[in-house]
């Protein structure tokens, strides 16, 4: 009887266990299979096609009568013509109007302005220079050159012509055109080019974002805790603070988004588009999560140590502080980080306090215009542009990588400010 | 001798269920006084009302009078802080903070602000582990984490900690149910040194620790103060069939 009923209870044992493994299996395969199909995506948005030109500039006429660079003079001059002239250069025969406007598609719409700041940056002394520079193509030739525009459907239908095919592959048989790392994608903010385009502006627009968010919910959600478990009367105001605190973890993001523009934007009309109003809403939205934690962190600090503090004659404020913070600490800490991570991930809220605009400024201030890299994401996503997926899909994995070291720090903090019993 | 503590009808309820029940006791001074008694009789509750750590707990309501040098504790001028400072309590549980050997016994003199330099806090912090007896132990590891040592060392801590506040009263809860008979030992030694310039009240659950140690015994039954009297009368004649049943253990 005995022997029966264990064999079924093996039996039983391993089916489960069967079961868990399946299970972890199939959840990292898919995470894998995610992980990978992103990869495959984006990896290519790190390399970006240049072409390189000779170019001559005359510093003498950029300049004050003092010798420093001209503001004005160097906005006023024709760059997009010297590019142009440049690149006519290498393809003499094209001398029709049309011909000339389907040549200058090949390279990047931007291609004038980086000339211009490249130079800006070199600070050449006065007189006569010439610059062998590297500049973009344009995200056409670029996805060509990368293999990812299909030159099997007709000349019509295609972003990029034959013409302009023959073009870019003569620059790279001339090693003139080639694709080299993608510098422009971590230093630059958006652009409505994708060559331009970069997530360096909404990296720190986040973390600017983050930054208020955690300052923001942290102080408020320890002190909340604190009280809650310790000084807070028992009876229906505090129960009706709790059940509200559990009901605000469930509210949707959008509707912390809404109460951000009633109150912030509306009410003390803080700036539109501002990371000081992302955190602060971003804040509010994760004070519950981190509330939540916090209280069951302190409340796993064994009763003894408080009473010992009491005991001593410490106050409540002096017990909880001194003792039952610091123990509490890492705890707290992962709260306040998956709180973070969630925060980092939202997309609703920010759409709402206009954190979507286009910018193409790296933000520097928490009241200059900023946008968050989901949103980021989100709008690469939704353009027409080949080039912007493959860029939408790198960020992605940037996203990732900020995620996971988001983790490792806490992991590491934990490590370090856990207490041995 | 002088009376430290005098109790006046004393009553504790913890919501509806009343835990002590209108006990009348005077504690005298400089002396080791044993609170014994079954399981729930209220000793432990009506120790805490003698240092109001009963009003940490919730929905627990005290009534009647406790004086500490004729001076009612439960006064509107009287601070918990400032009281616990005056009568200090060591635990069931040696609960010593994780911290440094050194920070636990300086805690106190540092929250309250008894010593002016460094100086003065490391004698403070000496001259407690002295007095309890663990100074030869610990004295060159004053660094390590308290919570590294024995039972008996930890608990002995705990007591270090209490003296360096110095209290007038330390109110001890069973403060070797969870220690060897050897540690046990060390801290009954312990008390009898200590009880020249202490008043100790002592909860326990063992008779022979409250005949070996304590002066002044009381018996505690559901919540009734039985009897209170000397300790070798209470073991010897008791007045009461009840306190004579427990000591001899017909029941407890």
């Amino acid at each position: 009887m005995i022997r029966k009923s264990i064999q079924s209870r093996r039996a039983r044992e391993t089916r489960l266990k069967i079961y868990g493994i399946t299970s972890i299996c199939f959840a990292l395969i898919m995470l894998a299979t995610l992980l990978i199909s992103i990869g495959l995506n984006g990896y290519s948005a790190l390399q970006q096609a240049y072409f390189k030109v000779d170019i001559s500039v005359n510093m003498d006429k950029l300049v004050d009568d003092s010798g420093t660079i001209n503001k004005n003079k160097m906005n006023l001059f024709n760059w997009d013509g010297l590019v142009k002239s440049a690149l006519r250069e290498f393809f003499p025969e094209v001398k029709e109007r049309n011909e000339k406007k389907e040549l200058f598609a090949i390279i990047s719409a931007n291609a004038g302005y980086d000339l211009k700041e490249i130079v800006k940056k070199k600070a050449l002394g006065s007189g006569s220079h010439t610059l062998s520079v590297w500049l973009h193509l344009s995200d056409d030739a670029d996805q060509y050159l990368k293999g990812r525009l299909s030159i099997d459907i007709p000349e019509e239908d295609r972003r990029i012509n034959n013409k302009q095919i023959a073009w870019v592959n003569s620059l790279v048989e001339r090693d003139i055109a080639k694709l080299k790392f993608n510098k422009t994608f971590f230093t630059s903010a958006d652009s409505r080019e994708p060559e331009s385009a970069g997530i360096l502006g909404s990296v720190v627009g986040s973390a600017l974002t983050l930054f208020v968010t955690v300052m923001f919910a942290l102080p408020l959600a320890v002190m909340a805790s604190i009280y809650l478990e310790y000084f807070a009367k028992p009876g229906r105001i505090t129960d009706f603070i709790e059940v509200n605190i559990n009901n605000l973890a469930a509210v949707p993001s959008i509707v912390f988004g809404l109460l951000g523009l009633s109150v912030f934007l509306s009410t003390f009309g803080l700036p539109r588009s501002a990371p000081l109003v992302g955190g602060l809403v971003l804040g509010l939205m994760t004070l519950p999560t981190i509330i939540i934690a916090s209280r069951a962190s302190i409340r796993s600090i064994p009763p003894s140590i408080r009473e010992a503090a009491l005991g001593l004659g410490a106050s409540k404020m002096q017990a909880a502080m001194h003792h039952v913070l610091p123990l509490a600490a890492p705890g707290i800490l992962t709260g306040t980080i998956i709180g973070m991570a969630q925060a980092l991930g939202e997309t609703a809220p920010l759409l709402m306090i206009g954190m979507v605009a286009f910018i193409i400024d790296i933000p520097t201030t928490f009241t200059s215009s900023a946008t968050a890299m989901p949103v980021q994401i989100y709008m690469w996503s939704d353009s027409a542009e080949r080039a912007f997926y493959e860029r939408s899909s790198l960020a992605i994995l940037f996203l990732v990588a900020f995620l996971i070291s988001m983790n490792l720090l806490a992991v590491v903090l934990r490590k370090k400010f856990e207490k041995k019993w | 001798m002088a009376i430290k503590i005098r109790a006046k009808n004393v009553e504790v309820s913890y919501g509806d269920k009343k835990a002590i029940k209108d006990i009348s006791l005077n504690i005298k001074k400089n002396t080791i006084t044993a609170l014994i008694g079954p399981s729930g009789c209220g000793k432990s509750t009506f120790l805490r009302c003698l240092n109001r750590m009963n009003d940490v707990i919730e929905n627990c309501s005290i009534k009647g009078s406790v004086l500490l040098d004729e001076q009612d504790i439960y006064g509107p001028d009287i601070d918990p802080v400032e009281l616990r400072a005056r009568v200090g309590m060591v635990f069931q549980k040696a609960n010593p903070f994780p911290k440094s050997i050194f920070d636990n016994i300086a805690y106190g003199p540092r929250i309250h602000g008894l010593a002016s330099s460094d100086n003065e806090l490391k004698d403070i912090v000496h001259n407690s582990l002295e007095k309890a007896g663990l100074i030869d132990e610990v004295k060159d590891r004053l660094n390590d984490q308290a919570t590294g040592l024995s039972g008996g060392q930890q608990q002995r801590i705990c007591i270090a900690r209490a003296i360096a506040v110095s209290p007038e009263v330390i109110l001890m809860d069973e403060p070797c149910s969870a220690l060897d008979p050897i540690a046990t030992a060390k801290i009954e030694e312990l008390m009898n040194e200590i009880s020249e310039t202490y008043t100790i009240i002592i909860v326990t659950h063992s008779m022979q620790q409250a005949a070996r140690v304590s002066k002044k015994t009381a018996f505690f039954h559901l919540g009734d103060l039985i009897e209170y009297n000397d300790t070798d009368k209470i073991f010897t004649q008791p007045d009461n069939e009840k306190t004579q049943d427990y000591i001899t253990g017909r029941f407890g």
